[in-house]
């Protein structure tokens, strides 16, 4: 049995009615789950079910995504060509506030005759040695690592398998920022042990927290 | 009935599409190691790094190499092998992880560069080659048909597919030296190993 349907108890008159020549409100919008109006376009109106599948779809497709993309991310990306800062006009580059310039890198021969050492190369082998000028308003890092690169992609790396503590030869490279304290120039010379056969044609200078930029300068 | 039969044929395609990927990626695809067999007195690539074993010693204990004062021979339970070897690399300084070089018998069974010795890998540089000693606890049943391994395990690239290389040590069991002093490691001329 159906009820009939509770009559206004205001007077006609009472009853908001739009003045002649204005148009009517238009009706509440369509709520979803309720049926549309026979005069009305039907609207599409998706389940809950099916959101959640689409739902659950992305998540396992991104979470699928990530997992085999691990060697990409950790490793395919590391290993793509980075890009050297730019070199200005008087041979300086400038990385994370840190400039050098190449003052020197010279073919010591196979007999060097360093300060205070005896140190003579393996046979075969050859000392370079290597000077920088560096500036630096970089407190984050402290040394970074210099070695000379040959014409086949070879990198020799300096301070490693030399004398350490040749006269006048910094056994690492220091590229903070230097305070009053520090016993370093501006300057700093390092030795580099390189294969007699090996054409060093640039020096690079990297330092782990800068990856993926580092400084190349070429050898005049 | 036929949504039904469709997820069946979904659910199948994923198990299949799976299993196949996998054997691919196992058997099939050019990467992944594969050992290179070499012989002590060879050169043998694992790349980045190649490796050369000039001669291998059993022995009942070791002593410590570069002291001014030796300290006492360090004993073992089991047998000391040490491995004289050295290696270069191909591009730039590296030095080989711990796990890089084991010492596997025969059954399988791996004995890794035993704590108990100072010696440790080294660095070594691009056709710069270091030449020094490793020394292995091992098993006294393991001796005979021993073999060096040697495993970079860097994911990098480089020749396909990436090799380890493996070295037969050709120990005699009944060779067993009572005490064998390590050396220190030493940067070699050119064309030496």
């Amino acid at each position: 049995m159906t009820e009939p349907a509770a009559r206004d108890p205001r007077p006609e008159a009472e009853i908001a009615t739009p003045p002649r020549g204005v148009r009517a409100p238009e009706p509440p919008a369509q709520v979803w789950g309720s049926q549309p109006r026979p005069d009305q376009p039907r609207r599409t109106v998706l389940p809950l079910a099916r959101v959640l599948w689409a739902v659950a779809l992305v998540i396992g497709l991104l979470g699928t995504a990530w997992i085999s993309t691990d060697y990409f991310r950790t490793y395919w990306l590391q290993s793509q060509p980075r890009e050297p800062a730019a070199v200005d006009a008087n041979g300086a580059a400038t990385l994370a506030g840190i400039t050098i310039s190449l003052v020197e890198a010279r073919d010591l021969g196979d007999s060097p005759s360093l300060g205070g050492s005896e140190w003579r190369p393996p046979a075969g082998f050859h000392a370079w040695r290597v000077v920088l000028r560096t500036e630096s308003t970089n407190d984050d890092v402290s040394a970074c690592e210099v070695a000379l690169v040959d014409d086949r992609g070879r990198e020799f790396l300096a301070n490693h398998f030399v004398e350490s503590f040749a006269d006048g030869y910094e056994w690492s490279y220091t590229c903070r920022r230097l305070s009053p304290e520090d016993d370093i120039g501006p300057e700093q010379a390092l030795l580099v042990l390189v294969p007699a056969d090996a054409e060093p044609r640039s020096v690079r200078i990297t330092e782990a927290t800068l990856d993926p930029g580092y400084i190349e300068l070429e050898i005049g | 009935m036929r949504r039904r039969w469709v997820i069946i044929a979904l659910a199948v395609l994923a198990v299949v599409v799976g299993i196949t990927s996998n054997l691919a990626d196992a058997r099939l695809l050019p990467y992944g190691p594969v050992a290179a067999t070499g012989a002590m007195g060879e050169d043998v690539s694992a790349f980045p790094y190649t490796v050369h074993v000039n001669h291998a010693q059993a022995a009942a204990s070791i002593v410590e190499a570069g002291r001014f004062e030796p300290p006492p021979p360090t004993t073992t339970d089991g047998v000391w092998v040490v491995v004289n070897l050295s290696y270069a690399t191909e591009d730039e300084v590296r030095i080989p992880g711990s796990s890089a070089l084991v010492l596997r018998a025969e059954d399988g069974r791996q004995f890794p560069v035993s704590n108990r010795s100072p010696a440790r890998p080294w660095l070594a540089g691009a056709d710069i080659w270091v030449r020094g000693d490793l020394a292995f606890e091992v098993a006294p049943d393991t001796l005979d048909g021993l073999m060096l391994v040697f495993d970079p395990e860097l994911k990098i690239y480089g020749p396909m597919p990436m090799q380890y290389a493996q070295i037969p040590l050709d120990l005699d069991p009944d060779d067993v030296v009572e005490v064998l002093d390590l050396t220190e490691t030493e940067t070699l001329p050119v064309g030496k190993r």
